[in-house]
């Protein structure tokens, strides 16, 4: 009930604020301290002048294609500018385009050079053709971008996001693995595995993993990765009386999210798993390492008798949290 | 809060949240679409009609782990086109009953964007057997110590897991600012090998029987985010329910008189929780040289376990998490990121359980940990040239644990004999990275990455934690030539950990501490490749190579020096992975794609310890390896014909097989075939 009103009383002190502000100077973005470099690399040809989309697309057939995929994108408002949202054409990307077009009715092309050359821009300005618009737009996915391991490394926003591929201009839940494994290979010979995760129209990288940028270490959602898992495998999140120490708050002790040769995704098998931690069972009453099949049952799969071993309510027959049956 | 105040504010919430998703999808599109409609544009259709066929030997759920392998008529359509106010997108593919995907998105005037998504899955489930019974040599005269017991032979287990998410995104008029409502459902039924042990007077009983599942995860997410000039403010609350529709396993345990008497008790329970979480995040405008984001979370996982054999107050966790980030980019050649996150994880179990049948009516129960960890991140790039970047970067994280210490005292019944978490109380790991990062043809047509991290920990927590590790990383990406092109990468990682011991009681209930002393080598390589010798041809192919040794000292046994051995053991994996294909446009309305792949996975644990005489008999290392042994044979081909009839009509034929063998035994083995013929029409 307390987090319920919490968050009731700052829904509410949101919208007095969005309500009370300037709209006109709320709408504009104010970059701090802008790159000076990158910007003066995104502004263009300075001999140019705007021109407007219709002579771009509305007057070479070649366009057509893109004028149609751009229509129908999520884009697609904000190519003309009578819809009141800002505007998002051609020249808003490759700049002002008054050279370009200057011969091409003779040519029969356009002197792309004379644009700004993206491709060659580097990864941080790429990233700023985007986020000039979307700093302006309230873009909360984009929240953690800035200090996202992927900016970081020089992953620009063109890496993933192809603009004039197709109207889908975000990353297809059918493509997204192949344009995560273009560049991480070793992640697609570990889906290759027999115990793996559902990759392909079932479950996707961004199930588990926020490419613009995460609070948790590998772009994870979630601040833990039990918080992570236990979204689809809700039955082991608990809290448990029981619990299997703080390993639980990181599955991947135990577990290998991408692929195992291990069911169920393991790191390794068991019951090597658990000896690494934990002492085989060998004593008075139990002489576990004395004929084949007493081996058999106690140096095998420990799951089979320590069955609740992601935490359990239930304590063992001594009184102990063994997650043991009974 | 009681039991009855939480299920009354389950349904409130859920009732409101439908009801402001039904709102806002009935009068938001009104409202949006006031304005002027739409010109009406072509719509692109793309229908797929097919059938396949299955055919399958022996086991085949391995083989095809996530197929429901029935023979079906197939059915896919594309569609995309606008109407008088809205862009609109529909996605689906449809398998058979078990497997389709469904996705619609309609973006009305980009002022209200609703999602729908539903989709079914299939995931076939081993059922291992559970039919032998065990005659050890060393009781003759005696029951066995162990015997088994399936009380389902030969069943099959599955799992359907259906996802649906609905979701709205609202644009205010002349603002920029959302509001946002998310509804996802995960739902899994289907039936899976439970196993379990009856700890009983005369021997143990270990058990298999089928579990029936019947769980629903319901989440609602619900915010609003704005862009508020210098900085943008989103908040968001997120409550999440999970329930238990099946009965909590009930089976009739012989007990272990006097701690358990014989009876019928509830095991193996997977309780209702809950999860709520408010969020609010605050970042200053991107795209700056200064760019600053933090967030606050606030929230609680509790438990809703209704158990009747166990009487008790259900667990529950409060956290509170901080995150920040700071990029300062100075100029093209710099930028400096600093990082924070803070996790405060407050956790509460009952202080004492009561269990019926037991010896003691009441057993006290260990406090759970209590988590706080902080993690600071200062990493700092060089540009000398747009060639060449260099970078560094240092990561602490201090991990502070309560409840953790000794003194350990020997097992006991009804008085907790371990009352702390014998865990370090405080632990700092540190990791620092040297990173190399080269472009050096233009638009990124090459790119070469290596780095180098060192990591440390002052106390590691467990046997597996790094107390000192290394990892060195290469790569390199080639997109430049259109004749070819490939990724490849390499990963060394070289760790120990010399910091781990257990405690043990000796025959004189004297503590004793081993060292468990680890290394660990993880060597990883992959290469993927293609190559377009001529126009309408060419292939690809890619290999991995994972391979992990373990080195640890392995504790057999409790109470030493007689029940007790230690010796180094050795633990080995390696996998290789390879697949290849090619595409061939043989002619102009036909084309073709022939891939294969095969998989060796190889893994075993090689205990090693000399024959040793104990009191009750002879132990050896004998027969373990091959207990654990892994071996396994994965392979398949695919082959797909495709033939534009004309403009719009296009027709295909797929066949594949896909086999799984396990080389230490037979009882997964298994292959599948389907043949796949499509056509299907555009316009």
């Amino acid at each position: 009930m307390r987090h319920l009103l919490f968050s009731c009383l700052l829904f509410l002190v949101l919208f007095i604020a969005v309500a009370c502000g300037s709209v006109d100077s709320l709408k504009s973005a104010r970059p701090i301290a802008p790159i000076m470099d990158y910007e003066a690399l995104l502004v263009g040809n300075l001999d140019a002048n705007y021109i407007g989309d219709e002579s771009c697309l509305k007057s070479c057939h070649k366009h057509d294609k893109i004028a149609f995929d751009f229509k129908h994108s999520v884009h697609g408002d904000q190519i003309s500018g009578e819809t009141g949202l800002p505007l998002v054409n051609c020249e808003s990307c490759h700049g002002p385009g008054s050279l370009a077009v200057e011969h091409a009715a003779e040519t029969q092309k356009c002197a792309f050079d004379t644009l700004i050359p993206l491709e060659e821009l580097p990864a941080q300005a790429q990233s700023m053709v985007c986020l000039k618009c979307h700093s302006a737009a309230s873009t909360p996915i984009l929240h953690n971008w800035m200090g996202s391991t992927h900016a970081n490394n020089d992953v620009s926003c063109f890496d993933c996001h192809q603009l004039h591929k197709g109207p889908q201009q975000k990353v297809d839940r059918h493509e997204q693995e192949q344009t995560c494994f273009g560049c991480h290979q070793e992640v697609r010979m570990q889906f290759a595995q027999f115990s793996h995760h559902p990759l392909h129209q079932k479950v996707v990288c961004s199930d588990c993993h926020d490419s613009h940028g995460g609070t948790l270490d590998k772009s994870l959602l979630g601040s833990t990765t039990r918080e992570v898992c236990t979204r689809c495998h809700m039955e082991y999140q608990g809290p448990f009386v029981y619990e299997h120490a703080d390993i639980t708050e990181d599955c991947i002790t135990c577990h290998v999210p991408h692929g195992s040769p291990h069911e169920p995704l393991l790191q390794v098998g068991q019951p090597f798993l658990c000896l690494q931690c934990h002492t085989g069972h060998l004593g008075e009453e139990v002489p576990a390492l004395d004929n084949e099949p007493l081996k058999q049952a106690f140096y095998n799969r420990c799951t089979d008798c320590h069955s609740a071993i992601h935490g359990t309510d239930i304590p063992s027959a001594h009184g102990r949290g063994s997650f043991i049956a009974r | 809060m009681f039991k009855g105040e939480r299920t009354l504010l389950r349904k409130l919430h859920r009732c409101l949240a439908l009801s402001v998703l039904f709102c806002l999808a009935a009068v938001l599109p009104l409202h949006a679409a006031m304005d002027q409609p739409f010109a009406e544009d072509p719509h692109q259709i793309d229908a797929i009609l097919g059938y396949r066929g299955v055919s399958i030997s022996d086991a085949p759920e391995r083989a095809r782990e996530y197929d429901s392998l029935i023979s079906s008529p197939t059915f896919d359509l594309v569609y995309r086109g606008s109407c008088s106010y809205s862009e609109n997108f529909i996605d689906i593919h449809y398998l058979n009953e078990k497997d389709y995907y469904l996705e619609t998105d309609f973006n009305i005037r980009s002022r209200l964007r609703f999602r729908f998504l539903n989709e079914r899955l299939y995931h076939a489930l081993d059922h291992l057997p559970y039919d032998t019974a065990s005659e050890p040599e060393a009781r003759p005269d005696a029951p066995p110590l162990v015997d088994y017991l399936d009380h389902n032979p030969g069943k099959d287990y599955h799992l359907q897991v259906d996802q649906t998410e609905v979701s709205l995104r609202y644009k205010l008029p002349d603002f920029p600012a959302h509001a946002n409502i998310k509804y996802w459902r995960w739902e899994k039924k289907g039936t899976k090998q439970l196993r379990f042990v009856d700890e009983g007077c005369t021997s143990c009983h270990m058990q298999s029987r089928s579990l029936q599942i019947d769980q629903v995860t319901e989440e609602v997410t619900a915010g609003v985010d704005a862009h508020l000039g210098l900085i943008d403010l989103v908040f968001e609350q997120l409550v999440r329910t999970f329930r238990n529709k099946a009965d909590t396993p009930v089976d009739s345990f012989e007990g272990a008189a006097p701690l358990l008497t014989s009876g019928v008790y509830q095991h193996d329970d997977s309780p209702d929780s809950r999860f709520t979480q408010s969020t609010l995040k605050a970042h200053t405008t991107l795209g700056g040289g200064f760019v600053a984001n933090a967030s606050v979370a606030v929230g609680q996982r509790e438990s809703d376990a209704s158990l009747t054999d166990v009487i008790y107050d259900t667990a529950k966790t409060d956290f509170r998490k901080l995150a920040s980030d700071v990029t300062y980019i100075p100029s093209t050649k710099w930028t400096l990121n600093l990082r924070y996150r803070g996790l405060d994880l407050d956790q509460d179990n009952p202080s004492s359980v009561e269990s019926t049948g037991t010896l003691h009516e009441s057993f006290a129960v260990r406090d759970s940990l209590d988590i706080e960890r902080n993690l600071y991140e200062a990493s700092l790039s060089y540009r000398p040239s747009p060639l060449l970047t260099l970078k560094g970067k240092y990561h602490r994280e201090d991990i502070h644990r309560s409840n953790t210490g000794e003194p350990v005292q020997p097992n006991g019944f009804a008085n907790i004999s371990d009352p702390y978490w014998e865990l370090p109380e405080d632990e700092t790991i540190q990791k620092m990275r040297m990173t190399v990062s080269s472009r050096l043809l233009p638009k990124n047509a090459l790119k070469l990455q290596s780095w180098y991290e060192y990591q440390t920990s002052d106390s590691p927590a467990y046997a597996t934690s790094i107390e000192v590790g290394h990892t060195l990383f290469l790569s390199a990406i080639y997109r430049h030539n259109p004749f070819w092109g490939g990724t490849i990468s390499a990963r060394f990682k070289n760790q120990k950990n010399n910091g781990y011991r257990s405690s043990l009681f000796d025959e004189e209930n004297a503590l004793v501490y081993v060292n468990r002393d680890r290394k660990q080598k993880q060597h990883n390589a992959s290469i993927g490749l293609w190559l377009t010798p001529q126009e309408g041809l060419s292939f690809d192919l890619n290999y991995g190579y994972l391979s992990s040794c373990i080195e640890q000292d392995i504790l057999y046994g409790q109470t030493p020096p007689s029940y007790a051995i230690q010796d180094q053991e050795e633990y080995q994996q390696r996998i290789h992975t390879l697949s290849a294909g090619v595409n061939w446009q043989i002619s102009q309305p036909l084309s073709c794609r022939l891939e294969g792949y095969q998989i060796r996975s190889k893994a075993e644990f090689s205990p090693d310890f000399p024959t040793e005489v104990l009191p009750v008999g002879v132990a050896t290392a004998d027969d373990l390896e091959e207990i654990s042994r892994v071996n396994l044979l994965q392979h398949g081909v695919k082959g797909r014909i495709n033939w534009q009839i004309n403009e719009e009509w296009r027709a295909s034929l797929e066949l594949s097989l896909d086999d799984y063998e396990d080389k230490e035994s037979d009882q997964f083995d298994g292959t599948v075939e389907t043949c796949v013929f499509n056509i299907a029409r555009a316009w």
